[in-house]
């Protein structure tokens, strides 16, 4: 079991309002993804430890942190090392990776009966995604009690964005349907490009990248082929399908166990490391 | 035991938790109480964990943890040379801060 988990260990120890409580300060200080993962995880055990002891003294988690949990968290933070440049690839690598693997396969089942794709669709499916995540983390500190006026001016720039962002996306005009031979070419070169990246990754960060080589290496040039095979349709969206399914599991495999860079690189971190 | 006022605090709360790690390691927690006990009121742990991440930060204390028998692992924070030098610089100047202010109320009172 890594920290991640001991902590949310720890958190069950918790109950009612001190829990909920907990949840939310813990919640802050893990959506701030700029600081390091593991320090910030080894901060959470120690509140953590010290708000179940506070429980059993029968001090509640405010009494015992703090009336204003998120100026505390914001001070935490700031004294938190800045995360290293591999972390934010364990943030987002597999999210690039499993982003183009649902856009490469509905795009291919699309083809497949016979549907065209424009230029607008793919960006819609593409962009779409990567907008909503570069924006979340804008909602950080909505969840507690007192919300600051930093935090309201965050979560209303937020919206301000999502509004525009659309509004864009309905000025653009319609582009024609791409030609079968340009998508094929497209997905193609998009699909060797990702095995470049997840092969020169793979040699520091075995774990994230090591998986995506495989899956593209067997799932690029099988769904390419399906194209011009002359396998039964049903067979093929069903084969699509099995493809589609198993990127998204990687990805929630990896978003459920990597999270720190030591883990990604395959090694591990022992009690008398910390 | 009246609070003691945030501001008031700010300026003096990370050279009296120096003075009590100076005084043997300890953690978090224990922390807490001992600087009730000492008479600063109830501090939250929402004040004291970023000052004591910033004195590592500065190298005036290093953290490591330990297991015990009777709890879960605690981190305990041991003083270091600088941060032993950073007290020998704090205290004549706090002897000359209070010996100023005791004189200012012992004219008020007076």
């Amino acid at each position: 079991m890594d920290l991640f988990t001991e902590n949310d260990e720890r958190l069950k120890q918790l109950h009612g309002l001190n829990k909920m409580y907990a949840e939310t300060l813990i919640g802050y200080l893990r959506a701030y993804r700029g600081k390091d993962a593991l320090a910030r995880e080894d901060t959470i055990e120690d509140l953590l430890t010290d708000m179940v002891a506070a429980q059993a003294d029968g001090i509640t988690s405010k009494d015992h942190f703090g009336k204003d949990p998120q100026a505390a968290a914001d001070e935490i933070l700031s004294e938190l090392p800045r995360a290293p440049k591999a972390q934010w690839l364990l943030l987002y690598w597999p999210l690039v990776n499993s982003l183009w693997d649902l856009v490469f396969v509905f795009g291919i089942s699309l083809l497949l009966t016979g549907e065209t794709v424009n230029v607008n669709t793919l960006l819609g499916w593409l962009v779409l995604p990567v907008f909503f995540i570069a924006v979340a983390p804008l909602f950080r500190g909505l969840g507690f009690n007192h919300i600051q006026r930093k935090t309201k001016w965050r979560a209303s720039i937020a919206l301000v964005l999502i509004i525009a962002f659309y509004a864009v996306l309905f000025a653009i005009p319609d582009m024609p349907a791409l030609k079968m031979s340009v998508l094929q070419t497209g997905s193609g070169v998009a699909v060797a490009i990702l095995v470049v990246c997840n092969l020169v990754m793979s040699f520091s960060l075995r774990r994230l990248a090591l998986p995506w080589l495989l899956y593209w290496l067997i799932v690029g040039p099988s769904a390419l082929a399906l194209l011009g095979g002359g396998l039964p349709l049903g067979l093929a969206v069903v084969l699509l399908l099995v493809f589609m399914v198993a990127g998204a599991a990687l990805n929630m495999y990896q978003s459920t166990h990597l999270h720190f860079v030591f883990q990604a690189q395959g090694g591990k971190r022992s009690q008398a490391d910390r | 035991m009246a609070k003691i006022e945030t501001q008031m605090l700010k300026g003096t709360l990370d050279n009296a938790i120096l003075m009590i790690i100076a005084q043997g390691e300890t953690y978090g927690y224990a922390l807490l109480q001992q600087l009730q006990d000492a008479g600063f009121g109830v501090i939250p742990e929402g004040t004291v964990y970023p000052l004591l991440l910033k004195m590592q930060r500065n190298g005036l204390i290093v953290a490591h943890r330990h297991a015990i028998a009777t709890g879960p692992d605690r981190k305990y924070y041991r003083i270091t040379a600088a941060g032993e030098a950073h007290l020998q610089a704090f205290l004549p100047q706090w002897k000359q801060l209070t010996t100023a202010m005791n004189r200012l109320i012992a004219g008020q009172e007076g």
